[in-house]
């Protein structure tokens, strides 16, 4: 039986730069895991190939059964908005629009809005006091409350985070750290999570390190 | 180039770019939907058709048969649009849902019934073309084929495959409602958006319900009630004017699209169950929704063609002002009328309305003399044989209008007895003038005056 995330002989090159030397890897449904590894070892590049951001120049990506390198840029944009949910070190919230209308222009480009759905998701992840507050009115852990809400407003297989709480203060990072765990216990999210922090990492069911390009250790999280 | 060859070759051309159309969108939908094998009896359709072709050189090509091919392909028109509206009021969305027995049949007969009318209706007018040109009608069917075969040849050669997504913009009605379309924008011989050929079969519904109202109206008040004076027939002649019948046109034909429009796009999208999450029941509603607006593209280009060709028939302006003009008097000599065919500032051919008095044993009897579009002189006395004959005809674009019950009469009817039409006289037209013994006049003066209903009036 093939994983639900498999990536083999993964190869991926920046003209002379080859960020990705050949990674094999595997993640489960259901599974939460990080990846860590100093700047530059390739995990972020991993995160966006996983996630159909990016393409490898060589080796292939699949997911649920999908060969990702097999798509078409449409039915590649058309997975993607069906299958992925990603949050990232800065939050990209439209800065013009309100907590609500962000969560809602996600489900504008997956399929129609439903502000009571969008609304739901915000109260899902403790945000239900701000809805109509801008991102600037916002604080960082709440921004990033946000953008797991629009993340998830369209019921992804998968939520890659990519440096989730790299801007945040130690208080907020714990806060964004156990709204990911509830979704992971309670609700079973497939997690794949970047990052260069030791204790965000040992939230994760396992840590995968990687250094120049490769997977160097791959194990289960002590916590 | 003769301009009579240009026009044949134009038929041609529309002829066969029509036909290349439907074949190639129906080709597509029953590959589409996976019944290429259909397409062998479109082709027995059109074999029909083109029997009928042969069958048309023994037809009359007088007005008589050009009106009844014309009122044909405005029933065959009006009989695929009600098809469609039947089809997308009761399966939306759907098509041949059902392997049915009976489809081969109905492809052969509908593909027979929508090309039949057209290539009669080409035929004739080639031929009339001919005779027009006095030249040997062979060289304008040469004409006519050579480029319905060059247009369909160039469009199979651009049309190797068949065309994409088809089933998300054509469903059976859908399907329809292309062909109404078609059929609605290359019928008839003026080209584009011609609603002739609805108001062709309309006219004929129209005038049959006046008639059968205005003479039952004037029956049950004999004589002619004092209050049925001008003023109250021209308001219920108003609901059988050209605006009125224009109205109705736009009503039935866009009427129903437009509603189809209102409920495709605005319906609600019942979710089937099993449907936990809300993305889920998005994407389904999202979809369903597009789905909808693709099939519903048909139904709006029909809707908007529509309301084109009824705004550039005039339909959404008011009624133009009648032509009334003066009765000129002439006497008679030895018994007879005679109308000088053309004078000082007057040409009876010219296509306008002209009016000539004469004196009948004391009475004034006002007569009607036309050009109609096929190029002969209608003659008849300026009254029929219901309305009081005191405010006769005038004119307005290609009708006659009954001024007392403002009843349109189309001006190639004239010569035709019966109902709201004048009354035709028989005449003799020579080389410079039209003759009428008076004696025809008094006969049919008669007519006018011994209608009961007018008794009141008199």
């Amino acid at each position: 039986m093939t994983a639900f995330i498999e990536i083999k002989d993964v190869l991926k090159e920046y003209g002379t730069a080859t960020a990705l030397r050949g990674v094999s890897f595997a993640v489960e449904r259901g599974q939460w895991c990080a990846v860590v590894g100093a700047s530059g070892s390739g995990k972020s590049t991993m995160l966006n190939i996983i996630g159909g951001l990016d393409s490898p120049s060589s080796g292939c990506v699949s997911m649920d059964g999908v060969d990702l390198c097999a798509l078409g840029e449409d039915p590649m944009a058309r997975f993607r908005r069906e299958n992925v949910g990603y949050v990232f070190q800065q939050s990209h919230l439209v800065p013009y629009l309100t907590s609500v209308e962000n969560v809602m222009l996600a489900q504008y480009f997956h399929s129609l809005t439903d502000e009571d759905e969008a609304r739901e998701a915000l109260a899902r992840v403790g945000m239900d006091h701000r809805l109509g507050h801008r991102p600037s009115q916002l604080s960082g852990g709440e921004q990033q409350r946000v953008c797991i809400a629009r993340a998830l407003i369209n019921s992804p297989k998968v939520l890659l985070a990519d440096e989730p709480t790299g801007n945040l203060d130690r208080e907020n990072t714990t806060l964004i750290l156990g709204l990911l765990k509830r979704l992971h216990t309670e609700e079973h999210f497939t997690i794949i999570m970047v990052t260069h922090d030791a204790y965000v990492a040992g939230w994760a069911g396992r840590v995968v390190t990687m250094e120049d390009g490769l997977i160097v250790k791959d194990e289960p999280s002590d916590r | 180039m003769n301009p009579l060859i240009a026009e044949a070759a134009i038929i041609g051309c529309k002829e066969g770019l029509k036909l290349a159309l439907v074949w190639y969108v129906c080709r597509s939908f029953f590959d589409a939907y996976g019944r290429p094998g259909l397409m062998r009896f479109f082709y027995f359709g059109v074999a029909v058709a083109s029997g009928l072709f042969v069958l048309s050189f023994f037809m009359p090509h007088d007005m008589a048969a050009r009106d009844t091919v014309a009122r044909l392909t405005g029933y065959v028109f009006f009989l695929f649009f009600m098809a469609a509206v039947a089809l997308m009021y009761n399966r939306p969305g759907k098509a041949l849902s059902g392997v049915s027995g009976l489809e081969p049949l109905a492809v052969l007969f509908a593909t027979a019934l929508y090309f039949s009318p057209d290539i009669v209706g080409a035929s004739l007018f080639v031929r009339e073309l001919a005779v027009l040109s006095g030249q040997v009608a062979g060289i304008y069917f040469s004409g006519a084929f050579a480029f319905v075969f060059l247009i369909a040849f160039f469009v199979l050669l651009l049309a190797k495959r068949p065309l994409k997504g088809v089933r998300r913009f054509l469903g059976l009605a859908e399907l329809f409602v292309f062909l109404a379309l078609l059929k609605f924008l290359g019928s008839g011989t003026k080209g584009f958006g011609e609603i002739s050929l609805v108001s062709s079969v309309q006219q004929g519904l129209v005038k049959f319900v006046h008639d059968a109202a205005h003479q039952s109206l004037l029956f049950l008040m004999v004589p002619d009630h004092p209050l049925l004076v001008t003023t109250t027939w021209n308001f219920i002649g108003f609901f059988f004017s050209g605006p009125f019948t224009a109205f109705l046109a736009l009503l039935i034909l866009a009427g129903p699209m437009l509603g189809y429009l209102y409920v495709t796009l605005t319906g609600d999208i019942p979710i089937p169950e099993g449907m936990d999450s809300g993305a889920e029941r998005r994407m389904y509603r999202a979809e369903k929704r597009a789905f909808r607006r693709r099939r519903s593209v048909m139904a709006g280009a029909f809707a908007l063609l529509v309301f084109i060709s009824w705004y550039s028939v005039g339909g959404g302006r008011a009624g133009a002002t009648l032509e009334l003009p003066e009765p000129r008097p002439i006497v008679p000599e030895a018994g007879v009328v005679s109308m000088d065919l053309s004078g000082p500032g007057f040409d009876l051919m010219d296509g306008r309305l002209y009016k000539f008095s004469v004196n009948l044993e004391g009475e004034t009897v006002v007569l009607l003399v036309i050009r109609r579009p096929d190029g002969k002189l209608a003659v008849t006395i300026d009254a029929c044989e219901i309305c009081p004959p005191d405010e006769g005809y005038g004119r307005s674009a290609e009708y006659v209008v009954c001024v007392y019950c403002m009843t349109p009469i189309p001006i190639e009817t004239l010569g035709m007895p019966g109902g709201c039409n004048p009354i035709p006289l028989e005449a003799e037209i020579t080389d410079s003038s039209v003759l009428v013994l008076m004696e025809e006049i008094a006969a049919k003066w008669r007519f006018v005056t011994s209608s009961k209903s007018k008794e009141g009036i008199r």
